[in-house]
């Protein structure tokens, strides 16, 4: 083993070490109000956790986003493959699509609490409107990769409608379900935190936004760091897991 | 076990605005167990003759598959020209598939799976998945998935077409000791004349598009054919006459 493959635990580590000291560099410079040390910030983080404050906001955070999420991979499925499918059903909802690519996060979470009021449910509607296109979008390119050799293959040996799906189609369909997820994933936690801000009272956005009210920097950054810890521990211990133990057939390409 | 009969078979496909004719009233027969070669240029329609019979492209004319003088629901194995492996599975799944897909209960088809897999040699790489196997391995577990099923026929595109000189020589002595066997009807499309001397009880011999059959050339060599033997090469003199080559 290389070197660098014995130490990459290390040097993530050194990595991280190094940003941490050289914000402890630059604390020294600033008033703590505008940049506080990062000794200040990870006590708060602490006091946050150990007040039980952290579970309770991110826990609300995070069922919005399932919930949102959830509705917008079940729409995706259905309206990505009819497009995939049928022409004309594709050339109806492209202009949709395509408009609901380019509505920014922040025009949609403030019609969503126009329409719906201060609710869970507004950031629920904003995170499905706002991520059902994109998703939409990685399926419908799905669709049309399809190699339809293979369910030429299925038909010759006589396989039925649902073995051909489930061993032939959706397995083709999954890297871009995953992809489009990871996108849509990533876009759901920006769009639920704007919502929080906007105006929801429970929630990460709603402590920042209450940190932000009252100038505490060192708050704010520890909400967004608690955050920003919670988004790596689901992509390190959940999502990257899932999409090797799903993609391992493939070939990895090396240079 | 099967017979095919084919009776003006006629093919068109639309390009732009006009129909253009790739197969032009095509009639043969192939009698049960045969070993039946078909070969022809480039594009004169050798696969479309393949899917026709399988199922999976219309045609005019009419296809019956007799067994014993019934007509019966056929069992039919293909072996495509480029694997149609499913990668994201492994070799003995990739088998399973075919057997799964003509409803045999798991255990009897787990048995099977193995049996073929020994058969074709791909034991040893069951667990491997498409993308890390040769193009050998690949065209061997297409072979095993498509035998699996024990199918009435055996189409087979220019299996080894991709393969290298030693490779295909193996298979070719391989397939003909299993087809010994298991006396299945195959039918076997090359562009390599000599392979399907090697191979054939009988070629048929077709022509450029719009095309029509030749001839049909009956290989009287007897079994186990030498690849060496001159005889062959006498044999691809009148093919290759019939095709206006020579």
């Amino acid at each position: 083993m290389s070197f660098y493959k014995q130490n990459k635990f290390f040097i993530i580590i050194l990595s991280i070490s190094s940003i941490i000291i050289l914000w402890w560099i630059l604390s020294l410079f600033f008033n703590p109000t505008y940049l506080p040390s990062p000794l200040i910030v990870f006590i708060d983080i602490c006091k946050i956790i150990i007040s039980g404050e952290f579970f309770k906001h991110m826990l609300s955070t995070i069922i919005r986003i399932i919930i949102g999420f959830g509705i917008a991979m079940i729409l995706s499925l259905f309206i990505g493959v009819a497009m995939g499918k049928n022409k004309k059903v594709e050339d109806f909802l492209k202009i949709e699509i395509l408009v609901g690519l380019t509505i920014p996060a922040l025009a949609w979470s403030i019609i969503s609490i126009m329409w719906f009021g201060l609710k869970n449910f507004s950031a629920v509607f904003a995170i499905s409107v706002l991520i059902t296109p994109m998703i939409v979008l990685n399926i419908y390119h799905g669709m049309k990769s399809l190699d339809n050799s293979l369910i030429e293959m299925g038909k010759v040996y006589n396989a039925s409608k649902y073995l051909i799906l489930k061993k032939i189609i959706i397995p083709q369909l999954l890297p871009y379900i995953f992809s489009g997820s990871r996108y849509g994933l990533a876009l759901a936690w920006k769009t639920v935190v704007i919502v929080e801000m906007l105006g929801l009272t429970s929630g990460i956005g709603y402590k920042i936004a209450f940190w932000f009210g009252l100038f505490s920097m060192e708050n704010v950054l520890a909400w967004t760091l608690l955050f920003t810890g919670i988004m790596f521990i689901i992509e390190y211990l959940i999502l990257s897991p899932i999409e090797k133990k799903v993609m391992d057939w493939r070939q990895s390409i090396s240079f | 076990m099967a017979r095919i009969i084919v009776k003006d078979l006629h093919k068109e496909f639309k390009t732009n605005d006009s129909y253009s004719t790739i197969i032009k009233n095509i009639s043969f027969t192939i009698d049960d167990g045969q070993f039946v070669c078909i070969v022809g240029p480039s594009g004169c329609g050798k696969t479309t003759i393949l899917n026709s019979i399988a199922g999976i492209l219309n045609y005019s004319g009419e296809i019956k598959i007799e067994d014993n003088n019934k007509e019966k629901s056929v069992k039919i194995g293909y072996v495509f020209q480029n694997s149609r492996l499913l990668n994201w599975l492994t070799i003995k799944e990739n088998v399973l598939f075919s057997l799964q897909a003509s409803k045999f209960d798991n255990n009897e088809a787990n048995k099977i799976t193995q049996k073929y897999l020994s058969l074709v040699g791909i034991n040893e790489i069951s667990n491997k998945y498409p993308l890390f196997c040769s193009e050998g391995e690949k065209i061997r577990t297409s072979i095993a998935r498509a035998l699996a099923i024990q199918p009435d026929i055996l189409l087979m595109d220019e299996p080894f077409s991709h393969l290298d000189e030693i490779n295909a020589r193996n298979l070719r002595t391989e397939l003909l000791e299993i087809w010994q066997k298991e006396k299945r009807t195959i039918v076997f499309v090359t562009h390599n004349t000599l392979e399907a001397i090697y191979m054939a009880d009988n070629i048929y011999i077709l022509s450029n598009i719009p095309t029509y059959i030749l001839n049909n050339i009956i290989i009287d060599l007897p079994r186990p054919r030498n690849s060496e033997d001159s005889k062959l090469i006498d044999y691809q003199k009148i093919v290759l006459k019939e095709m206006g080559i020579l």
